[in-house]
């Protein structure tokens, strides 16, 4: 009877020394994620094994992300973060030096690469996510919702002070010079003119700026940090899931929605000379994945699949219902958003023209 | 039949030159050759790309698009208006300071000179970045704490400082270069013979009048060269513009530039051409510099006399003396360093004694867990020893055959040497960035690029570093080891390295400290494994890490710094006390 036991417990000891032996060594042979495809595994392997992401994403938030996907594959992933500019500016350097460094390309502006520069691809999640967040011609998909929102610093500015529309700034002088925007914001730009009408709002605008000297700054991460710090009263606009970043890292800041919210997305896109194809599709696959996505909402991401809890739960709740209006723009129209934009705010904290006429 | 008398002449020609070209003469020809490379390759490319087409593939047809677009008067206008007003005010400021500084120093017996002298190296060691960082963090009008205690005490609306101004840049630089100022002022402070100034007070001139006609003329090539020198690197810094101008929409060339090149699509002929107009400008200035730098030699030929120098008496004046120096020192590193170590330590950004409690070392558990710093801290001390390592070597060939040899054009080189001390960092990152994307030679995205970069801005320090310390070493010693049998490594590796290792060293650690700091050019060329301390602080302070992070990391960057300006004043003891 002893003797029985004892080999039960000696066959389950190794039994349980295999398994710890196979999850440690082989991940994969553990429950398989939604977003795994060991055929591509395997021929990622057989491309070296790595994987080379260009983001724009925290690499607080990033790093954690793709250490996952790492411990699932065994691939090694390298994460290669700057803003949406320079990252552009980076693809477009290497482009000329016929070394191109990057797979996947995880950023806002995936979309106004020129399309031969990325490759159509369609990860088997992807259907997960709303068409609207994703492109007909399967160069991009969103991974998370960069829905456009304001912010105030919520230890110097009272909640009931906040304007209800975009008017109502006129009536506060006393933020005169403590108002700041991204000198990105083109998109936002945009949608306040869909919504009003391009006269209207080009006035509206013009006048907020003229009489609330609107600062133009550079980097939505810092607009968020020097809106909590109290630098600036208002971000007039930012990313509502940097603002919710930065609140929940304990920063008095809030965020707010006024009509119109302007979205458009965080997306991931491949390469069309990835050196390492199998790795970038699959990471592909990861970020569209339920998994991937509820990773990402844990520091405040707003997921683009409908079956991923953001985080506040209730974020989606408050901007859904503003008029919400996606802008999705090519290069070209980028280039004419950005003129406007610059036109109305002025150059901030690039050039600066006619300052001499007077 | 016929050609066999060539072959015999052909062997003879190459047995005539493999029996000429000794390793040192290789050597000597392969140094020289590097730095013509690395001079004109870079120069080349920008000429190139200035005139050339821009497209996404590289340079296209020929044209003067840049320029035009470039030249816009008004815009054009504004950026020389800025860049100039601030180069002229910081250089004066930074002068005023310096040369006051450099008197109390070197010229009287005030208390506590010593430790002066160590303040204005370890000034100098920090980086500019971080110093406008703290800056920024001391005197902004919203959240500067310098600002809150002012408006406390004076009970003031309204912020009475604001750093995001041309004045507040003006500030920052000067305080970050006056010890610049000071180290550049003190030697003609110190070789200033004295007697001339007695003879005058004898034949009955006034204190005003002796500085007036005896003290400024002798310091004036000095002053000149100083002040000069000072404009050119006011005028191409760029840490201080793009953290303190850009906010509030004071652009100057070099901000200019980086923002040409960091747009989507880069305009690297747009930025070329305007690179153009800025190296034209410091290229004047360091002409002018030159002409006052010969002149400056002529007047140190009072110092070959043998003296030692006897330091005013200040009387009741030794200590006020003493507190305002020690004020400046305050205002200008202490305020700034305090900022920083507070802000490292809590999250609040005003400091109050009721928040000690709140001490917290996350900023720097946070900074050591970055996943790029150590990777950045690395690649920075790897360039610093390897920049320092070649430039001061190839210095003190140069210098060598420069003062050694009887080379009809030897002196070309001294004057090539030097051309980099013209050419703004943020040009000498663009244009390799040009070169190396044109040229066959796989540097992009690694550390040699970053190393020709480096090497390339070092050269000219290394080059006066050693030929400093080569006039001091008779040529008899090495003719000596000559007689004696030597060859020309043995006298190299036996009499002149052993004679002029503290200057070597001294200069080895001035490259480095210059190395760990660098910011401007690693903007262009530091690729995703080849980030430095520079880029990654800069990187923070941009994409919105916290201020505490911010701090924590130039603090980690100032601590051993500060340990190297120890080891830099040692190696200056032993030099000074040689001499």
């Amino acid at each position: 009877m002893f003797k029985s036991y004892a080999k039960n417990a000696a066959f389950a000891l190794l039994g349980a020394g295999a398994m710890t032996l196979a999850v440690g060594s082989a991940p994969s042979f553990a429950a398989d994620p939604s977003w795994m495809d060991k055929g591509l595994l395997a021929k990622a392997k057989k491309e070296g094994g790595n994987l080379v992401v260009y983001g724009s994403m925290n690499e607080r938030e990033a790093l954690p992300l793709w250490k996952i996907f790492d411990k699932v594959t065994g691939l090694k992933t390298v994460y290669v973060r700057a803003s949406d500019v320079k990252l552009m500016a980076r693809i477009s350097v290497e482009r000329r030096a016929k070394k191109p460094g990057w797979d996947i390309l995880q950023t806002t502006a995936v979309h106004k690469l020129p399309k031969k520069w990325v490759a159509q691809y369609e990860p088997p999640l992807a259907k997960e996510i709303p068409a609207i967040a994703k492109d007909p011609n399967k160069r991009w998909y969103g991974v998370y919702a960069n829905y456009n929102g304001l912010a105030y610093n919520s230890d110097k500015v009272k909640k009931a002070d906040l304007p209800k529309t975009y008017d109502d700034f006129l009536k506060h002088p006393e933020w005169k010079g403590r108002i700041a925007i991204d000198k990105g914001d083109n998109e936002w730009v945009k949608a306040v003119f869909d919504h009003y009408g391009a006269k209207k709002g080009e006035k509206l605008l013009r006048a907020i700026k003229s009489k609330l000297q609107v600062k133009v700054t550079r980097g939505h991460g810092a607009l968020a940090r020097n809106t909590a710090s109290g630098e600036h009263l208002i971000s007039l606009n930012n990313y509502i899931n940097l603002s919710i970043r930065t609140k929940l890292k304990g920063n008095p800041i809030d965020w707010w929605v006024m009509d119109p919210v302007a979205v458009f997305y965080g997306q991931v896109g491949i390469s069309s000379a990835a050196g390492n194809p199998s790795a970038a599709r699959l990471g592909a696959n990861y970020l569209v994945s339920k998994e991937g996505q509820t990773q990402l909402a844990k520091s405040g991401r707003i997921p683009t699949r409908t079956d991923v809890t953001p985080n506040p739960a209730n974020v989606l709740d408050i901007i859904n219902k503003r008029k919400i209006i996606p802008v999705i723009m090519s290069g070209k129209e980028d280039k004419k958003w950005n003129k406007k934009f610059k036109k109305i705010f002025g150059k901030g904290p690039k050039k600066r023209k006619k300052r001499r006429k007077k | 039949m016929s050609s066999l008398p060539t072959i015999p002449m052909k062997k003879n020609a190459l047995m005539r030159f493999s029996e000429w070209l000794t390793v040192s003469r290789f050597v000597i020809i392969a140094c020289a050759l590097l730095c013509l490379w690395l001079v004109f390759v870079p120069l080349a490319s920008l000429l190139y790309v200035a005139f050339a087409e821009d497209t996404p593939e590289g340079p296209g047809a020929f044209t003067f698009d840049n320029f035009i677009n470039a030249y816009t008067v008004d815009h054009l206008w504004n950026l020389v208006e800025n860049s100039v007003i601030f180069a002229i005010g910081s250089s004066a400021l930074t002068l005023v300071v310096g040369v006051a500084i450099a008197w109390v120093v070197e010229r009287t017996d005030a208390p506590g000179r010593s430790i002066f002298h160590g303040l204005s190296l370890i000034a100098f060691a920090i980086p500019g970045l971080i110093i406008a960082m703290a800056w920024a963090l001391t005197l902004s009008p919203n959240i500067g704490w310098g600002n809150d205690v002012l408006k406390s005490m004076f009970g003031l609306t309204e912020a009475p400082f604001d750093i995001f101004t041309m004045g507040g840049m003006i500030w920052v630089l000067s305080s970050h270069y006056f010890p610049l100022a000071y180290l550049l002022m003190g030697p003609a402070f110190r070789v200033l013979d004295i007697r001339m100034e007695e003879a005058a007070v004898v034949s009955g001139a006034k204190n005003w009048q002796v500085t007036r006609r005896v003290t400024m003329p002798l310091l004036k090539p000095a002053l000149l060269s100083t002040l000069l020198l000072i404009f050119v690197r006011a005028i191409e810094s760029f840490e201080v513009p793009l953290l303190l101008g850009q906010p509030s929409g004071i652009n100057v060339f070099t901000t200019e530039i980086r923002d040409a090149i960091a747009e989507a699509p880069p305009e690297f002929g747009y930025s070329s051409a305007l690179g153009l107009t800025l190296l034209a400008i410091c290229i004047i200035g360091v002409y002018f510099y030159r002409r006052a730098t010969r002149h400056a030699e002529a007047y140190a030929t009072i110092t070959g006399k043998g003296y030692m120098p006897t330091p005013l008496r200040l009387g009741v004046w030794r200590w006020p003396v003493t507190i305002m120096t020690g004020l400046v020192f305050v205002l200008a590193l202490g305020l700034p360093l305090f900022t920083l170590v507070w802000q490292s330590f809590y999250f609040k950004t005003v400091p109050n004694v009721d928040l000690i409690k709140d001490f917290t070392l996350e900023s720097y558990v946070y900074i050591l867990e970055y996943p790029v710093f150590l990777s950045g801290l690395k690649n920075s001390a790897m360039l610093g020893a390897m920049s320092a390592t070649i430039v001061v070597f190839l210095g003190f060939v140069m210098a060598w055959i420069v003062q050694r040899t009887r080379m009809k054009y030897a002196w070309t080189l001294d004057a090539i040497a030097f051309i980099p001390i013209a050419i703004p960092s943020v040009i000498i990152g663009a244009s390799i960035l040009f070169a190396y994307l044109i040229l066959p030679i796989p540097v992009y995205n690694t550390i040699w690029i970053l190393l020709i970069a480096y090497v390339t801005m070092y050269l000219p320090y290394g080059m006066r570093f050693a030929s400093g310390g080569m006039i001091q070493i008779h040529k008899e010693l090495e003719e000596v080891a000559e007689v004696s049998g030597a060859t020309l490594m043995q006298t190299f590796r036996r009499v002149l390295m052993p004679l002029m290792s503290p200057v070597l060293m001294a200069a080895w650690l001035y490259i480095f400290v210059m190395g760990v700091r660098e910011l401007t050019a690693s903007l262009f060329l530091a690729g995703p494994t080849t980030q430095v301390l520079g880029t990654i602080s800069l990187t923070l302070w941009e994409e919105g890490g916290s201020f505490g992070n911010v701090a924590a990391i130039s603090v980690i960057q100032i601590v051993p710094l500060v340990m190297i300006v120890g080891l830099m004043r040692y190696m200056e003891n032993k030099v000074s006390k040689r001499g």
